[in-house]
């Protein structure tokens, strides 16, 4: 999708504001958003991936809203998208705790065994090959245009690259909008500035992964 | 429920929100209140950039971690019983004298979280996803850090699913410095790739 997410190489947004000594979240309600969040994948809970649904924010909302607010809009959209949450439970919920009501506590042992489980290193995954494309190979990246759910940035698309290394394939960032289980290989691409903004004058390389869905023979 | 809401402050709609999707999903079964404060806990007390500095000290200090950390950062992050969710593939890039790395997640905000907790807002920002792999040098020296122009930038976009962790290199001076030590002067910024480490006064030997 051609969305606001995607943001490399956009200009006009002014400098980066690094603020010293920033805390993990802010404020509480930060943590909770995450905390239901990480809960909710840890446990196979009904909401899909954070990607696809954060881009599909309309643009103006996504740019005024802070990293926090867009996830917790995100996780109403994906509830309310699989029948958990009726369009006006959060709104007449909020009514009931403006009008002195609590968020009841539940406690589960098991769901936080889980996601202790979610944040311990893993067996790795089992690299494969069936790459189409070797190290050192020039490719270019396809012009791809789709409101499916994809990770193509634009600024490389119709733009050539060479391959810097082979990564194991994985499972398609377009498959949760198309229904499908495919997997494909995936490439870390070198790009040089030069090739992706001409007229900047910029001498640096920029690398990006990408499944080789997204690449074809540079000509 | 001794702390009655009559005198609390007034919330704001993003908590309220936030309280009333918690409290539903907490009736449907959906979480567990505790849970959600052991993912709090977590990544408030346990997971952040001093995992990733320790892993950076001891590159420094064992060539052979250093070796295993560049081939396979997972199973490098594994061994200090580090991994989980945004870290299931993890790539270490090396800076040189010659080439310095930095990383950056143009299409949202992926992060290495097991090994640097959450991400800062800047870091989620769209300055500093738009810029970062247009022009770098730029923004790196409104972080106060210029590179010699000899100096080859790498910036990563982890636009897939593999998280990035920057090894910078190691100061001079800092040969008296034992692991945790050394660990001090690895910062999240020298991770991201943003800054590099600094020796001060009181460390120099």
């Amino acid at each position: 999708m051609d969305g606001i997410h995607d943001m490399g190489g956009m200009q006009g947004f002014g400098a980066v504001a690094p603020e010293p000594g920033e805390p993990a979240f802010h404020e509480r309600w930060e943590g909770r958003v995450f905390g239901m969040s990480l809960t909710l994948w840890a446990t196979g809970g009904p909401i899909g991936g954070m990607r696809s649904q954060l881009e599909r924010i309309q643009p103006g909302r996504y740019l005024a809203s802070s990293y926090y607010e867009r996830w917790e809009h995100a996780l109403e959209e994906m509830l309310a998208e699989r029948g958990v949450l009726a369009p006006a439970d959060v709104d007449r919920r909020i009514e009931g705790l403006r009008a002195g009501g609590r968020v009841p506590e539940r406690s589960d042992p098991a769901m936080v065994e889980a996601v202790l489980a979610d944040m311990q290193p893993r067996p790795p995954a089992e690299p494969e090959g069936g790459h189409r494309f070797a190290a050192g190979q020039p490719v270019r990246v396809r012009r791809i245009s789709t409101a499916v759910h994809n990770r193509c940035p634009r600024y490389v698309r119709g733009v050539s690259g060479v391959v810097e290394r082979l990564l194991a394939p994985d499972w398609l960032p377009e498959n949760e909008d198309l229904g499908e289980q495919r997997r494909a290989p995936c490439y870390t691409v070198s790009f040089a500035a030069s090739d992706l903004w001409p007229d900047d004058g910029a001498d640096h390389t920029v690398l990006v992964d990408l499944w080789e869905t997204y690449l074809e023979e540079a000509g | 429920m001794s702390e009655g809401h009559h005198h609390a402050r007034e919330k704001s709609p993003s908590e309220l929100r936030t309280m009333a999707l918690e409290a539903l999903l907490v009736e449907r079964g959906l979480i567990s209140t505790d849970a959600v404060d052991a993912v709090v806990e977590q990544f408030q007390n346990e997971i952040g950039p001093r995992r990733g500095a320790r892993m950076v000290a001891r590159a420094w200090v064992d060539p052979a971690y250093r070796e295993r950390l560049l081939a396979d950062g997972t199973a490098a992050a594994a061994e200090m019983g580090y991994g989980g969710a945004e870290g299931e593939r993890l790539v270490c890039v090396a800076n040189t004298p010659d080439t310095h790395n930095a990383i950056v997640c143009t299409l949202c905000s992926c992060y290495p979280w097991p090994v640097l907790g959450v991400p800062p807002v800047w870091y989620k920002s769209p300055p500093y996803r738009a810029r970062m792999v247009r022009e770098p040098r730029v923004v790196l020296r409104e972080f106060g850090l210029e590179l010699p122009e000899a100096t080859a930038i790498r910036i990563w976009d982890s636009s897939a699913e593999v998280r990035y962790i920057v090894l910078p290199m190691r100061p001079d001076g800092t040969e008296h410095l034992d692991e945790e030590g050394l660990a001090d002067l690895v910062t999240r910024d020298c991770m991201v790739g943003v800054a590099v480490p600094q020796v001060t006064e009181g460390v120099a030997a």
